[in-house]
């Protein structure tokens, strides 16, 4: 080992004094950072139902109806108003369907099929077993036309319809699926017998509801099916 | 903490003598130096934490393995070879590993992607409970597994999992199978393998309608394993057993084509209307002959090309990826089958 250069006395000092203040710089910026990098996960603004299957075990009938309940009640009927005009949409859908489907449907994961959620208001024109048919508007002819299911409630169209419910919010597709179910049961029980027994021809209804977008534009012209969430016989 | 790799011991005896502080021969000659070093130290985000990164190749192009349930159904077949074609449209070299419908076979095929330097794993499970062990194995490898087709019960063991949305497609199903068979008459249903979750989603969205109507009554429901020979022989038995049928509900289109070949045996071809899932070639062309009622085209294509695509993704750094994508299937009939074919929509004129 050879010798080495010694440093002066003045210069090591100084040197040593700019060595522990950076030091103890970089200890506190470590202890104490400046900012914080986050990676932040996108969710859907839905609510997050994961934490009501403890374990990821499958619900049972009663949560699976208190989780439908708790929806319907406090996102989905406050939610039901602010649905885009049902005579605004089909409207658009006529006049440009795919620009129509872009600006107001809603699509499920990968693949054609789309959801639209309306709201409106229309004369009954006609009542059947299964359906009830609304002109929107004043009723007149040419206005568009709807036609409010008053049958079984079968399929996704209410679970998918309001953009509300994402899958990852469910431990998986079949708890997913037993709330698309779920919640047709509520609509069969607390909307369509109103429509049953209170609507009649020629009177008027006001209505919010879930339909599966037609997905060719011959299909626009025809009465939109549309499951009802809310009817009010007016 | 600090992070170090250890490197090679030099050859040769260790010299006797005092331990010393620091037996690298790297001296730190300015006081300026030590700071530094912890700065730039200091400086390296993530400090220590063990890698999520997927395994590198060594050389070469990255590998990504493609295990699928069975090669023995022609869907898979489109599944498997579509994921395969589009990874390797991406870059990477693909294995394709054959599970024959058993999970210990599966198990072993994972055992050789684990020891085999891959990159990633496509994914078609045979056990939805089973083959979470497997992709936690894989994951703690440093192996990223992407699911498509059928779900595994678990949130947090996968990358992402593209599924058929098998139940909706059973509910519009089973509407159409209400309208066809009507009010009243007997069917059998055909469900496939027992432990895997679209048996279910299937069975349970097909239920959710037809067991509204109480004219319409099921007097059978027997696996078949989503296999073209075993659905010709259960059926065989239902046959015989029930000669006043009226329809059947098979999970998959190969139990469908198996069940025509049994009707065919019984000259019944006419009576009993047969009910698909899939949108198998085969299906999709004896829906236009009226030779099977229905089907429900799902798209293998969309989901393998999707899985080969988010696998290049997260190997090049992304790590955003929802848990679960359902995937549209559509209810093929003699009114719409003009619009279908290669398992698929027909692109439009």
């Amino acid at each position: 080992m050879g010798a080495k250069p010694r440093l002066s006395p003045g210069r090591g000092g100084r040197a040593w004094r700019v060595a522990a203040i950076a030091a103890l710089a970089v200890l506190v910026i470590w202890i104490v950072p400046l900012f914080h990098v986050h990676v932040v996960e996108l969710r859907s603004p839905a609510m997050n139902f994961e934490a009501s299957f403890p374990g990821g075990v499958s619900p049972t009938v009663t949560t699976l109806a208190t989780i439908a309940d708790k929806f319907w009640r406090e996102r989905l009927q406050p939610s039901a108003a602010g649905a885009p005009d049902a005579a605004a949409v089909l409207t658009a859908l006529r006049a440009d369907f795919p620009g129509g489907l872009d600006r107001y449907a809603h699509k499920v994961g990968l693949g054609g099929l789309a959801y639209l959620y309306v709201s409106g208001e229309g004369r009954v024109v006609r009542k059947d077993a299964s359906q009830i048919l609304v002109a929107l508007g004043s009723g007149e002819p040419g206005q568009p036309v709807v036609a409010l299911q008053t049958g079984p409630v079968f399929g996704n169209a209410v679970r998918d319809g309001t953009g509300l419910l994402s899958v990852n919010d469910f431990p998986s597709l079949d708890e997913y699926n037993a709330l698309a179910a779920e919640l047709d049961r509520l609509v069969e029980t607390r909307v369509l017998p109103v429509l049953r027994d209170r609507a009649v021809v020629g009177g008027r209804v006001a209505f919010a509801g879930c339909a599966q977008a037609p997905d060719d534009p011959r299909d626009a012209a025809a009465p939109l099916a549309l499951v009802p969430v809310r009817a009010e016989i007016r | 903490m600090l992070c170090y790799s250890d490197g090679p011991t030099p050859p040769g005896p260790v010299p006797a003598g005092p331990v010393r502080a620091f037996p690298h021969p790297m001296r730190f000659r300015s006081p300026l130096s030590i700071p530094l070093a912890l700065a730039v130290i200091l400086s390296v985000p993530g400090g220590c934490k063990r890698s999520e990164a997927p395994r590198a190749a060594s050389t070469g192009p990255g590998k990504i393995a493609v295990i699928v349930s069975t090669l023995n159904n022609p869907w898979f077949v489109v599944l498997a070879d579509t994921a395969r074609d589009r990874a390797r449209e991406l870059g990477y070299a693909v294995t394709v590993f054959d599970s024959q419908n058993d999970p210990a076979k599966e198990s072993t095929n994972f055992d050789n992607v684990i020891a085999s330097g891959y990159q990633a794993v496509l994914f078609n499970c045979t056990d939805a409970s089973g083959s979470v062990a497997n992709v936690r194995r894989a994951k703690a490898a440093a192996i990223p597994v992407f699911c498509m087709d059928r779900e595994i019960a678990a949130n947090d063991a996968a990358v992402t999992q593209i599924l058929s949305d098998s139940y909706s497609g059973c509910v519009a199903l089973g509407q159409y199978f209400v309208r066809q068979v009507g009010a009243t008459g007997t069917y059998a249903e055909l469900l496939g393998i027992v432990a895997d979750t679209n048996t279910w989603s299937r069975s349970k969205g097909f239920h959710s309608v037809v067991d509204r109507s109480p004219g319409l009554k099921m007097v059978a429901q027997q696996s078949a394993e989503f296999d073209r020979s075993k659905a010709l022989e259960v059926f065989e038995a239902i046959l015989q057993a029930h000669p006043d049928l009226s329809a059947v509900f098979c999970g998959n289109d190969a139990m469908a084509l198996g069940a025509y070949q049994a009707l065919l045996g019984a000259g019944k071809t006419g009576q009993v209307k047969i009910f698909g899932f899939d949108g198998d070639n085969d299906a999709v062309q004896d829906v236009a002959e009226g030779k099977i009622a229905a089907t429900v085209m799902q798209y293998p294509k969309i989901m393998a090309r999707t899985v080969a695509e988010d696998a290049d993704r997260y190997i090049k750094g992304e790590r955003n990826f929802p848990q679960r994508t359902p995937v549209a299937v559509e209810l093929v009939t003699r009114d719409n089958v003009g619009k279908f074919g290669d398992y698929g929509r027909k692109a439009a004129p």
